[in-house]
């Protein structure tokens, strides 16, 4: 198995979806136009389209913020896709049955390089945790898994926002920022001020990162979307692992999942504020 | 031995380092994983062939910049900044710089930040070797090795530089360090490319233009970020804000982007441009038409950067290209 | 301003008229002079950028007649960040301003001919430097009949009411008022400017039409006129867009290879019929 051979059970497979009118378009990855880009999305809406679509190892964007579109819509997804697309139907952002998931199986995605992205190196996800199709790929070459966290302190976080420039291309390549205004594009109150200094910055990031908390699915989107360098990722995994160490919850897992940070129990352990586990 | 018109590394990095006393050096240097555009000292600058990933637009339109402060009375302009000496620009930013000299100092109002800024920076060019990923250029009709809008230009030769001084400038720098004074600059070199094979007609209609492609389809991949924006060497849209700190109130000028929904948008919520592929449409017009209507210019150099970083794979020359082929 | 046009200048505010005080429609007219007693020399149809230090900055047409220099006065409808904290604002103050910025209309060239000026809402602002520099005793006689149909969205939603005897008592001046919807107690017309231009008498042969208004009401009201027979080159209007600089720098306000701070914000309908309609 390999892309060539997913790609044309892909091709069938939507084709057949939009032949058959089970779906009215196809969210996908187009053909790039230059060795250096990554494959554009793309939304295949007549059955011939389906051979434009494309499965290679540029296939990088998150195709879940391209959801929704009018009627059934099937989305090829990776499985970083599928489970942003399972948290948009666990936060009720699109009903369950408008969206038919096309799960490929992936052993990663590559930069412009041609080395793993940073996201991938580190993801042990190979098949959507949900998905309505598989497009299977027996992973051969089972790769080891990076660890490339480092260390969360205050001197990295300040490294690394001295690359941003707050273009805010992190958050609009990010499924989960789907708000109508962004907190730091509001004008009343206007909580950015005019120079992106380090203040501004860490606003923004840390601002997004809690906006995040249980919800970000690990795609890179944000990193990848970058072009500053900045790792932007390693700004929300501090809260993810903090989620995950508290709540036992992944983002994106089990469609049947009530948000963690919109539902509590009695059983929550009391961390986070007024000093959390020293007052039990 | 090197040529009569050549100056070694080393003698350049001489040269820089006595330009260097009156002027803070600004190139392309190693950010982590990227290439971008720093204050550095002349050996932290790269000398090689690497692209910054931004533009040095900054350097003469800075991302966030102090116009004025509210006084008692008076608005006081903010002074002159110090100069910076750029070194390493490429021959499609330095086009680049003088598209956006024709926007900011001329159509009646000239624009009193970016002049000074223009008199008083020194720039070194720098020609590419190879044509990266992503780049076109050639098809603006830029040549990739030299252009003469800066005080200096540098064409890799081997180890060393062909130099040429394109500014009295430019010659008096050569000339007062030792190292360099002897070059004998062969000025009159022109840039050498053929005729823009990509460009729209200047009298073409724009309302036709909005037809005679499929925008929405064009536009489908975009996500709005406006990272293109940022890192290109002619976008040159901006907003004012205010900022107050120890009781002065400033104002500054900030980049803004027309891929921004509040770009265009009213205090009513009315927006003359609500959907994406009509700020895509704006963003490919406006550089591809409506500047070339208004200076002869093209306001895009080829210079690959939106379409290398485009999260969404987008490639503005094809989008162009489409829309040349079909308003013929 | 000298060299550098981005540089405003103070002004007090000498007196503040209540126009309209609705939840929705919350209008002040807002009397100005430069702080340094210099004069605002503007011509109809130019405006100028208002800032509140730290609040921020806006583009306003003049509402005032052009021929008092000394004193200038904008119309300010409570809508944002800087017009909500302009309406917290009291006689006596100061704001920034620059300008005049942006062209204005043809006052010489309609010389001669009927004028009809249609304006919905606050859209009247804009137009009535040039209706009171035609009102002038010193310019009546330049200008033939002038026709007037003010839209508002209900009854108390007209601005500058206090003046239209005045503007009524110079003589071969047709002021005609509507609302969207009857209301008790009114005895104005009741519609769209649209529709009801289409009943006015009008001799199209030596007339030109001013619009100002929300978009929609312009572009209906044009599209009206041209019906009617008014060529396009007779029909003027004024643009609103978000004019960050006012000198055609800041790409904010650009439509096609224009910019309505420089090009505009008054534009000819024969013109604005070749833009795209981004406005």
């Amino acid at each position: 198995m390999s892309f060539e051979t997913q790609q044309k059970e892909l091709r069938d497979l939507c084709a057949a979806l939009l032949r058959d009118g089970a779906v009215e378009s196809v969210i996908g990855f187009g053909e790039r136009s230059d060795s250096c880009c990554v494959c554009p999305p793309i939304a295949a809406k007549r059955e011939k389209d389906a051979g434009k679509l494309a499965w290679n190892s540029r296939c990088v964007p998150n195709l879940a913020p391209y959801l929704p579109l009018r009627g059934k819509t099937a989305i090829v997804a990776k499985p970083c896709d599928a489970r942003a697309v399972v948290n948009l139907i666990v936060e009720r952002q699109i009903p369950r049955e408008s969206v038919r998931i096309i799960g490929m199986d992936c052993a990663g995605m590559t930069g412009a390089d041609g080395n793993p992205l940073r996201a991938c190196a580190e993801c042990g996800e190979r098949r959507a945790p949900v998905a309505d199709d598989i497009i299977a790929n027996e992973i051969s070459s089972r790769r080891e898994l990076e660890d490339t966290r480092g260390e969360y302190s205050a001197k990295r976080f300040k490294d690394e926002m001295k690359k941003c420039i707050l273009c805010f291309s992190c958050r609009q390549a990010c499924y989960g920022c789907y708000c109508q205004t962004c907190f730091a594009d509001r004008v009343l109150p206007n909580w950015q001020p005019a120079e992106p200094g380090f203040g501004a910055k860490m606003t923004y990031h840390l601002g997004r990162a809690m906006h995040l908390a249980g919800r970000c699915v690990e795609c890179g989107a944000c990193e990848n979307a970058c072009a500053s360098g900045v790792d932007v990722r390693y700004i929300i995994r501090g809260v993810t692992e903090f989620i995950e160490k508290e709540y036992g919850f992944r983002a994106g897992i089990d469609i049947e999942a009530s948000p963690v940070m919109q539902s509590c129990s009695m059983d929550d352990r009391n961390v986070g504020f007024w000093g959390g586990d020293e007052r039990e | 031995m090197s040529r009569s018109d050549s100056i070694s590394r080393d003698d350049l990095t001489r040269l820089l380092d006595v330009l260097g006393r009156d002027m803070r050096i600004a190139g392309p240097v190693k950010e982590g994983r990227t290439v971008d555009y720093g204050i550095s000292s002349p050996d932290g600058l790269l000398m090689d062939d690497s692209v910054s990933y931004k533009s040095p637009k900054e350097f003469y339109f800075p991302q966030a910049e102090r116009l004025m402060a509210f006084g008692g009375g008076t608005a006081e302009e903010e002074p002159a900044s110090e100069p910076f000496l750029i070194f390493g620009v490429r021959p499609c930013d330095l086009e680049g710089l003088r598209i956006l000299r024709e926007i900011f100092l001329s159509g009646g109002y000239s624009d009193p930040f970016f002049r000074r800024r223009m008199e008083n920076n020194f720039i070194i060019g720098l020609g590419c070797v190879e044509r990266k990923e992503g780049c076109f250029c050639d098809k603006l009709g830029i040549d990739m090795r030299f252009s003469d809008f800066c005080d200096i230009m540098l064409e890799p030769d081997g180890e060393s530089y062909h130099v040429e001084h394109l500014s009295g400038r430019g010659r008096a720098a050569l000339a007062a360090v030792p190292q360099t004074a002897g070059v004998s600059c062969g000025v009159g070199r022109a840039a050498t490319a053929p005729p823009p094979a990509l460009y729209l007609d200047e009298n073409a209609d724009e309302q036709r233009l909005f037809g005679v492609i499929d925008w929405e389809e064009a536009a489908f991949p975009c996500r709005g970020c406006g990272i293109c924006t940022f890192i290109c060497p002619t976008c040159h849209c901006f907003e004012f804000k205010d900022s107050g700190r120890d009781g002065v109130i400033s104002r500054y000028r900030c980049w803004d982007s027309c891929m921004y929904p509040r770009f265009t948008l009213h205090a009513s919520g009315h927006n003359p441009r609500s959907a994406r592929h009509e700020r895509y449409r704006q963003r490919v017009l406006h550089k591809y038409l409506y500047v070339r209507k208004n200076t002869g210019y093209t306001a895009c150099v080829g210079c690959g950067r939106c379409v290398r970083h485009c999260p969404a794979g987008m490639n503005i020359k094809d989008v162009a290209e489409s829309v040349m082929e079909a308003s013929r | 301003m000298k060299d550098n046009p981005y540089l405003p200048v103070r002004a007090r505010i000498e007196k503040i008229i209540q126009e309209t005080c609705s939840p929705e429609l919350d209008v002040k007219t807002y009397c100005l002079k430069l702080a340094d007693g210099g004069e605002m020399n503007f011509l109809p149809g130019q405006f100028l950028e208002l800032s509140l230090p730290g609040v921020g900055e806006c583009p306003f047409g003049f509402s005032s007649s052009p021929l008092g220099r000394e004193r200038f006065q904008l119309t300010v409808k409570r809508t944002g960040k800087v017009t909500g904290m302009m309406h917290s604002l009291r006689e006596g103050d100061h704001v920034w301003v620059r300008g005049p910025f942006g062209n204005s209309f043809p006052l010489e060239k309609m010389e001669g001919s009927n004028l009809l000026f249609i304006a919905g809402g606050l859209g009247l602002a804009p137009l009535r430097p040039f209706i009171l520099y035609a009102l002038d005793a010193s310019n009546r006689s330049k200008y033939g009949a002038v026709d007037m149909l003010l839209a508002a969205r209900t009854g108390g939603d007209h601005c500058f009411t206090y003046e239209y005897d005045e503007w009524r008592n110079k003589g071969n001046v047709t002021i005609r008022l509507t609302i969207d919807k009857q209301e008790p107690g009114w005895k104005g017309l009741v519609g769209f400017p649209h529709d009801l231009v289409r009943d006015l008498a009008l001799d199209l042969d030596a007339l030109y039409a001013i619009l100002c208004g929300p978009p929609i009401m312009i572009k209906a009201a044009q599209r009206s006129l041209m019906e009617m027979g008014l060529p396009a080159d007779r029909i003027y209007t004024t643009l609103e867009m978000r004019m960050t600089c006012g000198v055609g720098k800041c790409g904010k306000c650009n439509i096609g290879r224009r910019y309505v701070c420089v090009d505009g914000p008054v534009f000819r309908m024969s013109d604005l019929s070749e833009m795209p309609a981004e406005y």
